[in-house]
């Protein structure tokens, strides 16, 4: 039963109506989850914003974040009775200002910044030496394995939020004396000054949340690694960096991602508890974390429009990741779904 | 043979291939077979380690405890034996995805336990394996595509669109619509999946394949086919296989000759129907006792020896020979001395103390 000689040659790309491929069918549930696509559509529009502030500050519908408008300290949403020469009037004070005079919705805008980059920033980080970490401990195994892990449970054992804050009162204390430091020291310093204080608190997240990912990914690969499909690879004679690439990676991703979108508020949310207890960003940077701590500290029993502005934003952003991530885990491990 | 065999590849490969494929040496016994496989006193222990932080060895899972058998070019060699005797970890370690603790395994005059890396990945090519459960073998991110033309790639033969032909090639051979080449393993049935493995097994057209269990996981329907075809791409292909199964009529249809196990050891090997019609050690015997007759007159008359008792544990083997415990016609002998296999009628070879 030879090939008919006219046989037309298959190729990849053509010729299939529908490729049912594990992603699109991964999209197809993800996409029967609304609250899930209302939250990435949330969360688009988020990242939309805080990227195109400056497009519209330059319109002149949100105001200079740090701009401190004289005579309107504590003025009430809506008001459009001060110094609104920086603003259309029509756009004037949504939120209100803070006690400094400066526009509260502005700073949401550009809070929304810090946030998002200490959210995505300290996944990326935590994703990459985490899965890294895992990955070499759980495929090399055996005694690399065991100092590795061992190594991790050390980690594990010690206090998380403490520990942060220890190392940020460290480093708060650095950026004061900058002639200790060394050349790296002071060029470390200088970034950190630039991003307004938020590369030490990248550091400092990064630190301690690998571990958690790292365990994971050790135990996804020690499961992936005794399948069949990974020995046979071996069998055909594929080399170690294609079992993992191709045959390991692929297989886990799907928890991978799951945990990669719910710790993304955790990210935030220590952020936020850092900015809080006064040891986030530098002052004049926004952030909503400490907006909360700055409304709670001037008293918002007599101006609770100061908590409102970003605790909403905060809560709503928690919430759409929250959702998004819960979609995420139903469409990419379906083992997990309802848990 | 073929006529699409240039265009498979185009000539150059196949001059490697055919540069590869032909032995430097050749092995043959006394009656001048040739022998693809050759393997002496093959050892696969698991260690059973303990303790904290300082792993200590307290003991070995005996999984398989000394092997020598030949397996001829273009034969099927059945291995038989109850779950857990080791029949899968020797495929397994023939093929080197164990590595032996000790003994030799000749692939085609090449030592395979002493190569490593990049030279054991070089003879992959070569000896190929089919595996048991369709379900788990097949990597559920990759098309069928990819996985058929995945041993081409890796072993970097032919230009992209030569793999697709080839792809196409082994899937029509395989009794699979190429047109199905971008569907992902979800999309097919137990028996289409296994036939994936099998294209899969023959892409590099090797000289052995390692059955392991192929058809244990399939409806008994499909069960025929699978076992039809792979004997047609046998006779096509001059393959050689190491078929593993528990199934012992399935295996007196397809095989050549049988080796059986117990507990890590082959107690009878010889030609089919030599051993199927006169077994020689009691536990083959009692095997076979257990096979249903298709014939109500027969199956009424006919005789089950039931062994007692359980296997003993591969960790802990008995003294003398490994089927004393269970053994219906035991002597004194066989609790204190270790039988050998010995040739008890030409070809067909017996570890058993009462059996000359």
């Amino acid at each position: 039963m030879a090939a008919a000689p006219n046989a037309k040659p298959i190729t990849l790309s053509e010729e299939r109506e529908v490729v049912r491929t594990p992603l699109r069918d991964a999209w197809d549930q993800f996409k029967r989850n609304k609250l899930a696509v209302i939250s990435g559509i949330f969360i688009i529009l988020l990242i939309v914003v805080s990227l195109t502030a400056d497009v519209w500050r330059s319109l002149g519908t949100i105001d200079d974040p740090n701009f401190q408008h004289r005579g309107s300290s504590y003025a009430d949403p809506m008001t459009c009775t001060t110094d609104l020469r920086r603003m259309n009037p029509s756009w004037c004070f949504m939120a209100g200002t803070d006690g400094l005079g400066r526009d509260l919705f502005s700073r949401v805008v550009y809070g929304s910044r810090v946030s998002l980059a200490v959210g995505f920033v300290g996944t990326i980080t935590s994703m990459t030496f985490g899965v890294v970490y895992g990955v070499i401990a759980g495929f090399y195994g055996g005694r690399i394995d065991n100092l590795m892990m061992r190594f991790v449970d050390f980690m594990y054992a010690l206090p998380g939020l403490p520990l942060i804050i220890l190392f940020r009162t460290f480093f708060k204390e650095l950026e004061n004396y900058p002639e200790q430091a060394g050349d790296f020291g002071r060029w470390l310093i200088q970034v950190n000054r630039n991003m307004g204080g938020l590369l030490f608190i990248f550091i400092v997240i990064g630190l301690l949340s690998w571990i958690g990912v790292a365990r994971l990914a050790r135990g996804q690969v020690l499961s992936a690694k005794n399948k069949e499909y990974v020995e046979s690879a071996r069998a055909i004679g594929a080399r170690n960096r294609r079992i993992i690439f191709i045959h390991i990676l692929p297989n886990i991703m799907g928890p991978l991602i799951v945990v990669a979108a719910a710790s993304i508020p955790g990210f935030m949310f220590t952020e936020a508890a850092l900015s809080y207890l006064g040891l986030g960003v530098n002052p004049p940077t926004p952030s909503w974390g400490d907006m909360i701590n700055e409304a709670q500290v001037r008293g918002f029993a007599s101006a609770q429009h100061l908590v409102i502005a970003p605790g909403l934003a905060f809560s709503l952003t928690l919430l759409a990741f929250n959702y998004l991530g819960d979609g995420l885990r139903d469409a990419l491990d379906p083992s997990l779904r309802g848990s | 043979m073929f006529p699409l065999a240039g265009l498979m590849f185009g000539r150059e490969y196949r001059a490697v291939v055919e540069a590869a494929t032909n032995p430097q040496v050749q092995i043959r016994d006394a009656k001048g077979r040739d022998t693809i496989l050759q393997v002496r006193g093959l050892k696969k222990h698991f260690p059973i380690s303990a303790g904290f932080i300082i792993q200590r060895e307290v003991g070995a899972i005996k999984a398989v405890d000394g092997l020598d058998f030949d397996v001829f070019r273009g034969e099927t060699l059945g291995l038989v034996g109850e779950s857990g005797c080791g029949k899968s970890t020797t495929g397994r370690t023939i093929l080197q995805l164990y590595r032996p603790t000790a003994g030799t395994v000749n692939f085609e005059g090449t030592e395979l336990s002493h190569l490593r890396g990049e030279a054991l990945r070089k003879m992959r090519r070569h000896m190929q394996m089919i595996f048991q459960d369709p379900y788990a073998s097949l990597n559920p991110r990759m098309s069928v595509g990819r996985i058929i033309s995945e041993p081409l790639y890796v072993h970097n033969i032919g230009t992209p669109q030569e793999r697709m032909d080839r792809v196409q090639f082994l899937m029509e051979k395989v009794g699979l619509n190429p047109y199905f080449v971008n569907r992902y393993p979800h999309e097919f049935s137990g028996g289409q999946r296994q036939r994936i493995g099998i294209a899969r097994a023959l892409a590099l057209s090797p000289s052995l394949i390692v059955a392991d269990e192929p058809i244990s996981a399939l409806d008994v329907s499909i069960q025929a086919q699978v076992v039809n075809l792979l004997q047609d791409l046998q006779r096509e292909f001059n393959l050689t296989y190491l078929f593993i199964a528990h199934d012992l009529s399935m295996v007196r249809h397809i095989c050549d000759r049988v080796a059986v196990m117990y507990l890590g050891k082959i107690v009878e090997l010889g030609p089919s129907e030599e051993v199927y019609n006169n077994p020689r050690h009691p536990y083959t015997q009692a095997l076979l006792s257990a096979v249903p007759v298709p014939d109500p007159e027969v199956e009424k008359k006919r005789q089950r020896i039931i062994l007692r008792g359980d296997v003993p544990s591969p960790a802990n083997p008995p003294v003398g020979c490994n089927f004393n415990t269970r053994c219906p016609v035991a002597v004194e002998t066989c609790f204190r001395d270790e039988p050998e296999l010995k040739e008890i009628v030409p070809g067909h070879w017996v570890a058993c103390h009462l059996s000359n």
